[in-house]
């Protein structure tokens, strides 16, 4: 019984975090520099500020 | 209250340490200009809203891709209050800055920061006389020791009255130019103020020249128009040169009113520094000497032997402790094997090498607080000039010793496109401490004696790997553009045990999180595949699915001198990321009696570890590292090229290695 | 007379920049060094390697190829 429990934490665990590496890699964040973390909202890259135009024209 | 407030003001003011002051987040804070890259977010004390920490800008025209996310800003948040730092010691040149807002808007609170170097210099502002000039608050800060903050709080709660933005009188012919380009700008909807505009369009801002392109031709003309009539009056100026005279003349007018100068200037600790750091034949050398020390520091003399004792406290405290809770539980052998192998085994193997990773980023942040990178590009820049690029790539390179993500990142600072975008494709060579660990692992087992020595060379070779690159693409695709190259020089600045301490913490954290999320993780599944097998379950590692994918790539490698599958399967698994590689090793290499270290020993020699650290070195980046690549370079083709070129060339070298190796008896 | 000829810890006023980069001209602008200013060489780093200048307190590193651009007149 205990050994089932201890299996599913693990292995749920396990899937898990594999899972959450994959999804923030394909972000471009890197799993240990929290360096990103307080950029929550956009962090476009600057050189698409052609993109937009004020004039919305 | 759910206000936000913008920083602004000059590179390296002390924006980032003011954030962090503010907000009580941990942001990258270093002694050089362009050290943050890029907007973060952060929550003010005492329920006050959200603050912004921008770049750093000089004007408001940017010329490199950090300095084009503050404009962009400034455009797209018109009404934003802000919060403009200054560097008191260098009034004169920050007040460009203060005047450009203020002409946008007055919801301006001025901060008058590093009044401790000023006064140091013998310079003393009249802050209540500046505040009555400029018509805003002025509050004097010393924002690394956190002093004034509470003042700071204070001035951002009266902030948002708002009063009529500074005029300054440009003479006739440019106002009427001015007048003309606003006529034209009236159906612009939302709160940007059209003479800000027009000013920052007469003075050439690229990013406005952007966003008001449907209007272009009309308003070029205007321009083209304005600068002739003041050609033809004034001589041999260009308008914006002209614009910052008024400026100039105004903000001398200024300073004239608010600053006493107390003391004659003498030499300062900072010139004598760069005397020997700079010196025309030490220059170098030291640099060399310097990153030797780093080394020593990292691997002989203080990480190994912590090493070493985390090991002993892992295998007999930690390990033995699981072994005896888990028979009281009474678990099966198969939960058993996947927490004592799987688990300790992989995770563990990883984590012991905590102290190295520590230390380097001790090392690296030393670097960055103390000011002695920016040195590094200037005794550099002689080299780099001949490998086509310029001295300032070496900053990106070095942060990227810590992660390649920010060091690619950190390329935005790199004013020519160019050598921005050469920058970032060398970037996944140089070594992160994601492939620490392996070197830690292999040298501790081959090269005893000579650690730092060994470990040096390797991220030498990965330098050289990527000045390689360089040269070709200087030499071919951007033959035609030439380099250039400009570094602002910060005065040296005693680092901060704090600041120090906060860094590498923040840092080396990340190592232990991932330790304990996807290193965990890989640990597992890898465990799970060298259990199970095409025979069933706990079969001999020999036969297990991990064995049969490694046999598959095996022979490819056979060439580099480790063909055997368990090499292969490590190498694969490096693919998710670099530090599993050694968990891999730790779970295959594992065997009752043996220890690892004993076991790795049968399975390389000395050469074939030194050319399985330069595969790991050289042959691929990681998913983040992509990701963010592709992002930056806006190009899917420099993304894939780096990543081929890359697994090219550790093939190529690692082959050279091992056939020169054998050649000259080296076993 | 130009930047690169002077000698190390001599003090100079600009005068104009000649040959020197635009892009190169807008930062030195953004940093304080344009025409009638006060600027100090500092130091020349050896084999045509760029050269450190001092105005106003601060130190500014350009390539020597720039240094030879921008005109001066000794005090
Ligand atoms: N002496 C002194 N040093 C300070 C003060 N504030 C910041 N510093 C130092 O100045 C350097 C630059 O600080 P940052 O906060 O990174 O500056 P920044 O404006 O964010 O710089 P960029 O992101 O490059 O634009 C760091 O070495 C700080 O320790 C101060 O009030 N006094
Ligand atoms: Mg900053």
């Amino acid at each position: 019984m205990i050994s089932w429990v201890i299996g599913i934490v693990i292995f749920g665990y396990a899937a898990w975090t594999l899972i959450q590496h994959a999804r923030k890699s394909y972000k471009g964040k890197c799993a240990a520099c929290e360096l990103r973390k307080y950029c929550e909202e956009d962090c476009e890259s600057p050189n698409n500020y052609n993109d937009k135009n004020l004039l919305g024209k | 209250m759910n206000a936000t407030f913008a920083l602004i003001g000059n590179p390296n003011t002390g924006k980032t340490s003011l954030f962090n002051a503010l907000t009580g987040s941990y942001q990258y804070v270093g002694n050089w200009s362009g050290v943050t890259v890029e907007k973060k977010v952060g929550t003010l004390h005492h329920n006050m809203g959200t603050l912004v920490d921008l770049p750093g800008i000089y004007t408001m025209n940017p010329i490199s891709a950090d300095e084009a996310v503050v404009s962009n800003y400034l455009l797209e948040e018109p009404t934003t209050p802000v919060l403009n730092i200054i560097d008191t010691s260098q009034l004169k040149r920050n007040l460009h800055v203060t005047i450009q807002l203020l002409e946008r808007n007055r919801n301006v609170l001025l901060c008058l920061n590093m009044i401790d170097v000023a006064n140091e210099r013998g310079i003393y502002v009249d802050n209540n006389r500046l505040s009555s000039l400029l018509n805003i608050d002025v509050t004097p800060i010393i924002a690394r020791k956190e002093q004034g903050i509470d003042n700071i709080f204070h001035g951002l709660n009266q902030l948002h009255k708002s009063t009529t933005p500074l005029v300054l009188y440009y003479g006739s012919i440019v106002e009427k130019g001015i007048t003309s380009i606003e006529k034209k700008l009236s159906d612009l909807n939302g709160d940007i103020n059209t003479r800000w505009l027009a000013i920052q369009y007469l003075q050439g801002n690229r990013q406005i020249e952007n966003k008001l392109s449907s209007s272009n031709c009309e308003i070029a003309k205007i321009r083209d128009d304005t600068e002739k009539q003041l050609q033809f009056k004034e001589g041999n100026i260009t308008l914006a040169y002209h614009i910052m005279n008024v400026r100039e003349t105004f903000i001398q007018s200024i300073v004239d009113q608010v600053i006493t100068i107390k003391k004659e200037p003498k030499v300062f600790m900072s010139e004598k520094i760069d005397q020997i750091v700079t010196n025309k034949f030490l220059g170098i050398p030291i640099f060399l000497f310097l990153m030797y020390m780093i080394f020593m520091v990292t691997f002989n003399w203080i990480g190994f032997p912590l090493s070493d004792l985390l090991d002993v406290f892992l295998t007999d405290m930690v390990a033995v402790w699981f072994e005896n809770v888990l028979a009281i539980l009474q678990v099966n052998p198969f939960i058993e094997s996947v927490i004592l192998e799987g688990i300790i085994g992989g995770v563990g193997g990883v984590l012991v090498f905590t102290p190295q990773i520590f230390i380097l980023f001790f090392c690296l942040s030393l670097l960055e607080d103390s000011g002695y990178m920016a040195r590094i590009t200037v005794v550099m820049d002689r080299f780099m000039q001949a490998m086509g690029l310029n001295g300032k790539a070496f900053i990106p390179l070095i942060i990227g010793f810590g992660c390649n993500v920010p060091g690619i990142m950190a390329a935005r600072s790199i004013e020519q496109e160019r050598d921005r975008l050469i920058t970032m494709v060398m970037l996944p060579f140089m070594s992160c401490s994601a492939r620490l660990p392996v070197y830690a692992l292999f040298i501790s087992v081959f090269f005893k004696e000579n650690q730092a020595l060994i470990a040096l060379s390797l991220y030498v070779l990965g330098i050289v790997i990527a000045l390689l690159l360089a040269k070709i693409l200087t030499s071919t695709t951007f033959k035609k553009e030439k380099s250039l190259f400009i570094m602002e020089l910060p005065p040296y600045r005693m680092p901060q045990w704090r600041t120090l301490w906060r860094a590498t913490w923040e840092k080396g954290k990340g190592f232990i999180r991932k330790a304990g999320t996807f290193i965990f993780g890989g640990s597992v599944i890898i465990w799970l595949l060298t259990y199970m097998g095409p025979g069933g379950i706990d079969v001999p590692m020999d036969e297990s699915y991990l064995a049969q994918i490694g046999a598959y790539i095996a022979p490819f490698l056979a060439p580099l001198g480790f063909g055997t599958w368990q090499a292969a399967s490590s190498l694969l698994t490096g693919f998710l990321a670099k530090e599993v590689v050694v968990s891999t090793m730790s779970i295959i290499y594992a065997a009752p009696e043996v220890q690892m270290q004993g076991l790795l020993a049968e399975y390389f020699s000395p050469l074939t570890a030194y050319g399985f650290m330069t595969f790991i070195l050289l042959y691929v980046p990681c998913l983040a590292t992509v990701a963010v690549m592709k992002q930056e370079t806006h190009s899917i083709k420099w993304t894939m090229f780096a990543i081929l070129y890359g697994l090219v060339m550790a093939y190529i070298v690692t082959f050279l290695i091992i056939q020169c190796g054998r050649i000259l008896g080296i076993a | 007379m130009n930047i690169a000829q002077l000698k190390e810890n001599e003090v100079a006023i600009v005068e104009c920049f000649s040959t020197v980069d635009q892009l190169i001209k807008d930062r030195l602008m953004q940093l304080g060094i344009y025409p009638n200013q006060e600027i100090c060489l500092l130091r020349k780093l050896p084999f045509g390697g760029p050269c450190i200048i001092g105005t106003c307190g601060q130190c500014i590193c350009i390539r020597l190829y720039d240094a030879k651009g921008i005109e001066v007149k000794k005090k």
